[in-house]
């Protein structure tokens, strides 16, 4: 019987979306599906071909994007961008609002009366990383 | 019989996995197999579109997933819905319902 929990660490190699908990999840899916395979009256090699075919090449490929694709939409997005973006905006509003009220935040006088770019866009790394630690 | 699209599979697989699984409580390869056979091989899921969306569903919280260990000693990790889950449900189906609605409307195609 093939150790398939030593072939998707194999395929998978140090990668974050292959938990140990998803490796083995991963595995006992292959394995049943060989199993099937065998019961259904292919040969050994061809079942264990097919089953591997799963998770190589394309399937592979497939299975790593899509991980990737929902650690970022979860993690990412949620974690980092979205603070960074908020930080920017109540920075843009506070910024406006003391403009509005004739104040000159101490920062700005220092840099002479207008924020630079690089200024705004450290903004929304720093909301990122306020919100990430 | 055709198949259907990449994106509207992805698009209905939520609802046919939360559907399924408010009636059973299932491990990964037999919620790709039920689907599999209860639509006649039309909707079939691929181990790529299975897992991340599971893992999906769970960290919405509309699954759990249980660590299952079998008289054979093999363990598995089983999905069962939620109550939050269950109530995503109606909803969907109401706009997959709102979706084939709008298509019959536009090529007049009517169901079997």
């Amino acid at each position: 019987m093939p150790d398939w929990k030593q072939i998707v660490r194999r395929n998978f190699p140090g990668l974050g979306v292959c938990s140990p908990e998803l490796t083995e999840e991963l595995a006992t899916h292959l394995q049943d599906s060989y199993e099937a395979l065998l019961s259904g009256g292919l040969p050994a090699e061809m079942a264990f071909q097919h089953t591997l075919g799963q998770i190589e090449d394309r399937g592979r490929v497939w299975l790593v994007i899509r991980f990737l694709q929902e650690e970022l939409m979860t993690g990412f997005i949620h974690e980092a961008a979205l603070p960074g973006l908020l930080t920017s905006a109540a920075a843009c509003f506070f910024y406006w609002a003391l403009a509005l009220a004739h104040l000159t935040s101490r920062i700005v006088w220092l840099l002479g009366g207008q924020l630079p770019l690089w200024w705004w866009c450290l903004l929304p790394i720093c909301g990122a990383m306020g919100a990430i630690l | 019989m055709a198949s259907i699209t990449v994106q509207i599979k992805r698009g209905s697989a939520e609802l046919a996995v939360l559907t399924l699984l408010a009636e059973h409580t299932l491990h990964g390869y037999e919620i790709a197999k039920q689907i599999e056979a209860q639509t006649g091989g039309v909707l079939r899921f691929d181990m790529a579109s299975l897992y991340p969306m599971l893992h999906r569903l769970e960290r919405k919280s509309w699954v759990r997933a249980e660590w299952q260990t079998l008289p054979n000693g093999r363990r598995r990790r089983c999905y069962r819905l939620t109550a939050s889950g269950r109530r995503q449900i109606a909803p969907l189906r109401a706009q997959w319902r709102a979706f084939f609605q709008a298509l019959q409307s536009v090529t007049g195609f009517q169901n079997a």
